[in-house]
């Protein structure tokens, strides 16, 4: 209720505008009377006294006879006031008796020419803009509140009938009322001069008159009209069988709107404002067919076949330039010609632009989610290539992508592993988009940054590379690049490019120029270079690798039973970084050869000697050549007595074999198999050898004729072993997990007999100790939750405090020595002043530093 | 105590133009800073007992200070010894010029510091690198070449009277740092 009373206020402060505008007080239809002869009747229509007072030559009588013809002809074409009902213009007024009519025409002469038939009286108007001043306050005073009735109606389309009708009605009245003038108009020029004249100030009239409800009506009716005329050319459209069923819904809508068109065009509402308003539908309707039709489309182009028109452009590009062309700019071109306009050629290609322009815009939003889904997207990059040509929209695109792939990807919710995925994917997306390279260079730097934060990168891509892409089973290769493999392994994607300098290659008919938007030290690559551009983004190849060897001496050290796959893997790897690169690899695969023929040989001589001894351990190892291979942990301890004789023994044999060579033994890296006896089962496991002499030693003792089950306590085991608190914890979680141990607290550890007893309890000890190896329980000695590696740039780094104190200078402050470890040290220090600190803190609580007025100093000896 | 000003007396006046140099208009000085930058973290990973080297407080890698302990079993045990080392611009190719900054009392060295060690001189191979020359020069503290002595006196009380050679020996030693 409310919004209708405001509605009525603006209304009429409207009307009170309009009126201070225009003139609206205007000549009443009875017009004043100067001089009123007496006697003389007056007032009201009457035909008989006018028709017999035609001899009146007075002047005043002039005045008098065009008073009265007026008052005739004003009465006759004067609108109705009602309105009631909104049809109430729609009837005119009935004809009257001949002679009315007669009596009109008369007066109407003598209205129109008063100069004339009139030349004395003295107060003339003239009638025609009479009625037009009339029928302007009459469509004020009227037509209006019942157009704003109108809108109050819920329906659009009923609004937009009811309104029309209420125009169209108007109109009717308007024009009769002005036909009834020109009918005395023997000049027929002249009529239809006054005929145009009086439309055009009809039509400004209306054509100001639009309300808000008229406008939302209009714009809903025309957008769900377009929407289905246009939904015509929708892609599922495109088949065959349907097209007629939807044909005819969309011919409906078509006739539907264009006669609304006319209609308006007639009651004269076609004015700048719808044209402005059929702009914003023709426009919201491009979008919602681009969204509709092709978002998440990706399908390549070739799913289209023959029914695309042109072949320029491929997928969506040519469906919509064909849209545009036959349902698009057909509408337009229909709606413009029943406005009177006409629509050029070059409109639609310019229509075709600004399709194929959201299209793109659309296309580079869906970007990153086409990355994701590659290759089945092809389509979309497809799209995407012909449109981009612009370095407006390259910018646009790499902007876009940028901040896509910082929100969506780069981010620590995301997997390493999932990061490498996309970037191959970006790759190959990126290659097919753009063959110069240059758009992935310019999003791709963030991600390359971001990898450099995470540690395992590299590794994943090295152990991707060394998977078997024909073995490995979907439940494998979640956690791998298996990818990486299959790309190494096709023998197409490995053509290495022969001619380095291609700018000198004259023969060259590929040649094209950089890209306009190409950085500096631009260089066009020739293929998609999966492998390549991965690794270049981890940073330099040293670094790629210094981790392939670190791996690859891991996988060595394993234990599997062939190296095949290194070496196919290590060979490809030569051919992108060169031979000597990878020298040290080469060594370390030919160690593993060599050591099995080596080995075979001294086992067969240590086999003689054992046969003597009746000593039946096998004994293998695998000899490395320590210069060549990536640094291992060396982490001593006592091996077994009988394992001990063993390396003398076989150590003897080697330097038998080989003089001048001596070996060192890495104990803590051998693999060996574990018989276990106990009471109620026997166990064969396959262990690392720390756990083996862990276990080893809960044997030893049993000769002593201890009762009960052996128990050993974690420090025993510590003192007696001399092993690292790390291995031994690690080795006593992996016991407990087998149940053969448990731990039975207080850091005590009892062979487990006898398992029934115990199964419950076993059962949470088990579960504990997987537990325990996760997350790493906090050692009785050392400080943890440090890894070996930070362990061992901890000790290098205080080698090079220590150097640096005993050699530069005897003391020195934080600052000093943090500027030198970032210079001397190769890959920099990685430590920040606090950390520095830190550790300088630790050493001098343990009495190796000395912290002399803000300076550092070793203690005197 | 600062020791770079010291090296700036007693290096050979070529070879410190060339360290001062050290920027990039020499094509190979980048390989010099990375062969010394490798030797330095090999000295770090892989210390040998009684010999250290760090470059010099400044920051130039092309000067060195080390230190040699006097190896047990020889009239030098329990001293410690102060070397300096300065690398020329085309090492590994030619060898470091390498004094004794401590005062020492032995056949090979004379008064100033200066040494007769062949590996310093023609043997010199790109072979070596800083902790070979300590090692090298830690055992020549055990076993001179009395051969070609730079201090005969030295030479000759080393064989036949090893007790005076000692005192002689404690004598001349006097910690740099106390200075």
């Amino acid at each position: 209720m409310a919004v209708t009373v405001t509605n009525s206020k603006v209304h009429a402060r409207r009307q009170k505008v309009f009126r201070s505008v225009f003139e609206t007080q205007i000549s009443q239809p009875t017009p004043l009377l100067p001089a009123t002869e007496p006697g003389q009747p007056f007032g009201g229509p009457s035909a008989a006294f006018l028709a017999n007072t035609p001899r009146l030559t007075h002047p005043a009588n002039d005045q008098v006879r065009w008073d009265r013809a007026w008052h005739v002809v004003t009465s006759r074409i004067q609108l109705p006031s009602s309105v009631a009902a909104e049809d109430s213009f729609g009837t005119l007024a009935p004809d009257s008796s001949q002679d009315v009519d007669d009596a009109f025409r008369s007066s109407l002469l003598l209205v129109l020419n008063p100069a004339s038939a009139l030349p004395n009286a003295s107060h003339t108007e003239d009638i025609l803009s009479w009625h037009s001043q009339q029928v302007r306050q009459h469509f004020v005073n009227h037509v209006l509140p019942l157009l704003a009735a109108c809108t109050s109606q819920g329906d659009h389309t009923q609004v937009l009938l009811t309104s029309i009708r209420t125009l169209e009605a108007a109109n009717r009245q308007y024009l009769y009322g002005l036909s009834l003038i020109l009918r005395a108009f023997r000049d027929e020029d002249a009529a239809n001069a006054a005929v145009v004249k009086f439309r055009r100030d009809l039509h400004a009239i209306i054509g100001n008159s639009w309300t808000q409800g008229l406008l939302d009506a209009l714009r809903d009716v025309f957008n769900r009209l377009a929407t289905d005329v246009l939904r015509a050319g929708d892609m599922q459209a495109s088949s065959p069988e349907p097209d007629k069923e939807e044909d005819s819904e969309a011919s409906d809508s078509r006739g539907e709107l264009l006669r609304i068109l006319e209609s308006l065009s007639k009651v004269g509402l076609a004015g700048e404002k719808f044209q402005t308003l059929f702009a914003e539908v023709m426009n919201s309707c491009m979008d919602a067919f681009i969204q509709r039709n092709y978002a998440g489309v990706w399908t390549s182009s070739d799913d289209f076949g023959a029914s695309t028109v042109s072949t320029v452009f491929g997928g969506c590009m040519a469906h919509l330039g064909d849209w545009v062309e036959n349902h698009y700019a057909r509408l337009t071109v229909e709606v413009f010609s029943r406005m009177g306009s006409k629509i050029e050629w070059s409109d639609v290609e310019m229509w075709k632009n600004v399709a194929i322009g959201r299209l793109s815009t659309l296309r580079i939003h869906e970007l990153f989610d086409i990355v994701l889904s590659w290759p089945e997207s092809k389509g979309g990059v497809e799209d995407l290539r012909s449109a981009v040509t612009t370095p407006q929209r390259r910018l646009q695109l790499t902007d876009t992508f940028s901040a896509a792939l910082q929100k969506r990807l780069l981010q620590p919710g995301r997997s390493t592993l999932y990061i490498l995925q996309t970037y191959i994917s970006m790759i190959r997306t990126f290659h097919a988009l753009d063959h110069s390279k240059v758009l992935l260079d310019r999003v791709v730097h963030a991600l390359q940054l971001y990898l450099c934060q995470r540690d395992d990168a590299i590794r994943i891509v090295v152990t991707g590379l060394l998977s078997h892409p024909k073995e490995t089973t979907p439940e494998d290769s979640r956690g791998k690049l298996v990818e990486l493999a299959a790309i190494l392994n096709d023998a197409s994607l490995q053509q290495r490019r022969h001619v380095d300098d291609d700018d000198l290659d004259w023969n060259d008919m590929h040649w094209l120029p950089d890209p306009v938007d190409a950085g500096v030290n631009y260089k066009r690559p020739k293929n998609e270079d999966v492998i390549g551009t991965l690794i270049s983004a981890l940073g330099s190849s040293d670094i790629f690798i210094k981790e392939f060897q670190s791996i690859i001496a891991t996988r060595l050290l394993s234990g599997q039973p062939s190296i095949q796959q290194e070496v196919k893997v290590l060979g490809l790897l030569k051919r992108r970084f060169g031979e000597s690169a990878l020298q040290n690899c080469d060594v370390m695969l030919r160690d593993i050869q060599d050591s099995k023929r080596v080995d075979a040989a001294i086992g067969k001589s240590l086999e003689l000697q054992q046969d003597q001894d009746g000593n039946s351990i096998s004994f293998h190892s695998k000899i490395l050549s320590r210069l060549f291979w990536p640094s291992l942990p060396k982490e001593p301890f006592t091996v077994p007595e009988t394992v001990a004789e063993m390396q003398r023994q076989y150590e003897a044999s080697f330097e038998h074999l080989k003089s001048s060579r001596k070996l060192n033994w890495l104990d803590n890296l051998g693999l060996a198999t574990v018989h276990l006896e106990l009471e109620d089962r026997t166990l064969t496991i396959e262990c690392k050898t720390y756990e083996a002499t862990v276990i080893y030693a809960f044997g030893q003792d049993e000769a002593a004729g201890e009762q009960g089950p052996v128990k050993r306590t974690f420090n025993d085991l510590w003192q007696k072993l001399m092993i690292d608190e790390d291995l031994l914890e690690e080795a006593l979680a992996f016991w407990v997990s087998q149940r053969v141990i448990r731990d039975v607290g207080d850091q005590t550890y009892v062979v487990l007999e006898k398992l029934e007893g115990d199964v419950e309890n076993a059962g949470a000890d088990a579960a504990q100790a997987t537990g325990e190896m996760e997350g790493g329980p906090p050692s009785p000695r050392k400080a943890k939750g440090m890894s070996a590696k930070e362990q061992e740039q901890r000790g290098i780094y205080w080698q090079f405090i220590i150097g640096m104190l005993t050699n530069s200078s005897p003391t020195m402050p934080l600052a000093q020595m943090m500027m030198m470890m970032k210079m001397l040290i190769p890959d920099g220090c990685s430590w920040s002043n606090e950390e520095l600190q830190d550790f300088l803190e630790e050493k001098i609580s343990a009495g190796e530093l000395e912290l002399v007025g803000g300076k550092y100093r070793l203690p005197k000896k | 105590m600062d020791y770079s000003t010291q090296d700036n007396q007693n290096a050979a006046p070529g070879t410190l133009d060339a360290a001062k140099l050290n920027g990039a208009r020499k094509p190979d000085s980048q390989s010099v800073t990375k062969r010394l930058q490798t030797e330095l973290m090999q000295l770090m990973t892989s210390p040998a007992p009684g010999v250290s080297a760090f470059p010099s407080a400044d920051g130039n890698l092309l000067t060195w200070t080390a230190t040699i302990e006097g190896p047990d079993d020889t009239p030098y045990t329990g001293l410690t010894m102060k070397l300096s080392f300065a690398f020329p611009s085309n090492y590994p190719y030619a060898p470091p010029t390498v004094l004794f900054k401590t005062p020492i009392y032995h056949p090979n060295v004379d008064f100033s510091g200066r040494i007769c060690l062949d590996i310093l001189k023609d043997k010199w191979t790109a072979a070596y690198n800083v902790q070979t020359v300590l090692l090298s020069l830690q055992s020549l503290l055990g076993e001179p070449n009395n051969a070609s002595p730079l201090n005969g006196e030295a030479a000759e009380l080393w064989d036949s009277d090893p007790e005076e050679f000692k005192k002689k020996v404690l004598g001349r030693h006097r910690d740099i740092e106390e200075e």
